[in-house]
């Protein structure tokens, strides 16, 4: 981090103003990783940290550097299996409850819950991060710790697996005929 | 009814994801412009080399591409080898339909790719905004009722982050890239070794395909009633991949009767491309390709909804070979490294 992004350290006043600003946003990032249940510890812990570091926030890059802090406590505080069955848990529970006027358009976005479901965790973070938490790739690339280009490529392949994934069989007859 | 997989995605946000289901939407997280935002990345992230391939439906296939490309073909045949340089550049503009809630709006970007013909290099890509824009009258009434917010276009929160507008970001990328990807790591001096006949290049393509396949076994299982890229999705796709690179005009040609002769694709006849070039088309799934018949070469690369109108393109404004790289601005290096990032 350059001097340039750094400002003076905040205050009580200025953190309590960060903190209902990104709050919703840290505990949304949360709850994408590892389900409800488990994502009010991980705020409570990542804001705690963001406190006593919060001579480190860039205060042009706040969100991303939150979320990285968050993504770094979701993993000292859970073991890979139990966040990651939590999350699916989660996931397969939000299929179910999709709702919607349009028929088509429930199954539609049901069926995208459940194919990402079937990615590894990585694929689900990348896609999350630009679809839900609307991240762009610079920031969510700061988040994940790699390069923009890096995140491109990992982007553009794991959207390939989700594509794949919601590929029905019926399509190969369409195409194929056989 | 087929859908951009990012944009299906982001409509599937859980309301469990905010702190009060169903309650006060989180700040930050606005219906409106900064919504076109999150989704217009990653458009951009897919179009800079290709349309998101879509969820494909099961439409009736009936009409057969069979001759569509004849003419386009004859004209890639008579096509004389471009001299040579350091780097293959391609540029493109794309421009991508995107719902913000009460209203849709077309965001449209430049990108120029530069490939390097030395396979250790780094591809360069560049990238910048054009403009957002409302896409129809009536999103153009809605827009203004909303308040008329800032159309941000790829750029999250109008920061600039990702094609800014009037500038230029540059990102380093593998030099193959999207080829490898698809199992194909020819360095590009030796794309013009590449048949020049329909039945000789599919054969020469297929022998990727069980090294392809080997590869999809670390991919995650697909969900029940799923299915994994089909030799010829994966034919066609890295097909068109190859099209934007410098094979021959015979291979060109060959790649187009080749693709016409594809099970599922169907041949759409004369259209005029999203930037209104003349041109013959052949469609798989909700992807079109279409080819000027004068020159031979790719117009556009498209999504079009059920109801056919073409909701995403990407038009191809020209490739050639180029001895050396832009200038890139202050502070980046002369020549893409690995993770080079810089804007200006």
């Amino acid at each position: 981090m350059n001097d340039v992004e750094r400002a003076q350290v905040l205050d009580e006043k200025e953190f309590a103003a960060l903190y209902d600003a990104t709050h919703p946003r840290v505990f949304a990032y949360a709850v994408s990783r590892c389900g409800r249940q488990l994502a009010e510890e991980v705020v409570s812990e990542t804001f705690a940290v963001a406190w006593r570091r919060r001579a480190d926030i860039p205060r042009r890059a706040v969100l991303p550097w939150l979320l990285g802090v968050a993504r770094n406590v979701t993993r000292e505080l859970y073991r890979d299996e139990v966040r990651q069955a939590a999350l699916e848990n989660a996931l397969r529970g939000w299929a179910k409850e999709v709702t919607g006027d349009v028929a088509e358009e429930v199954a539609r976005r049901s069926a995208v819950l459940s194919a990402l479901v079937a990615l590894s965790d990585e694929d689900k973070e990348l896609l999350t991060l630009v679809s839900w938490h609307g991240l762009s790739s610079a920031q969510a690339a700061r988040v994940v710790g790699c390069s923009v280009s890096a995140f491109f490529v990992r982007l553009h392949r794991a959207r390939r697996r989700l594509e794949a994934a919601l590929l029905v069989p019926k399509e190969e007859e369409a195409c194929g005929g056989r | 009814m087929r859908r951009k997989v990012m944009r299906t995605l982001a409509e599937a946000r859980p309301d469990g994801l905010d702190p009060v289901p169903g309650g006060v939407r989180a700040p930050g997280r606005r219906r409106g412009s900064g919504w076109v935002a999150m989704v217009a990345v990653a458009v951009v992230v897919a179009a800079v080399v290709t349309v998101p391939r879509l969820w494909m439906d099961g439409r009736e296939t009936t009409a057969t591409a069979a001759g569509t490309l004849d003419v386009a073909a004859e004209a890639a045949r008579r096509q004389v080898p471009l001299p040579e340089g350091n780097y293959w550049s391609v540029t493109t503009l794309i421009s991508a339909e995107e719902s913000a809630g009460r209203y849709r709006v077309t965001v449209t970007s430049k990108t120029e790719r530069f490939l390097p013909r030395d396979p250790a290099g780094f591809q360069l890509l560049a990238m910048t905004g054009l403009h957002t824009r409302p896409l129809t009258a009536k999103d153009a009434a809605a827009w203004r009722a909303a308040g008329s917010p800032r159309l941000c276009g790829d750029d999250t929160d109008c920061e600039n982050d990702v094609s800014p507008v009037g500038r230029h970001r540059y990102t380093a990328m593998p030099s193959l890239w999207p080829l490898d990807d698809s199992g194909l790591t020819l360095p590009l001096s030796r794309l013009v070794e590449l048949p020049v006949e329909p039945a000789a290049l599919r054969e020469r393509l297929l022998a990727l395909w069980p090294a392809y396949q080997e590869r999809m076994k670390d991919w995650p299982p697909a969900p029940k009633g799923a299915a994994l890229p089909t030799r010829d999705t994966w034919l066609w796709s890295l097909s068109l991949d190859l099209l934007a690179t410098p094979v021959s005009g015979g291979t060109r040609a060959a790649l187009y009767q080749m693709l016409e002769d594809l099970p599922g694709v169907r041949g759409l006849g004369r259209v005029t491309d999203a930037g209104g070039r003349p041109g013959a088309a052949i469609a798989m799934g909700g992807e079109q390709l279409v080819v000027s018949e004068e020159t031979g070469q790719v117009l556009a690369r498209q999504d079009a909804a059920a109801s056919g109108r073409v909701v995403n393109a990407v038009l191809f404004q020209g490739a050639k070979w180029v001895g050396k790289l832009p200038r890139l601005p202050k502070g980046c290096p002369k020549v893409p490294v690995r993770d080079t990032d810089c804007v200006g």
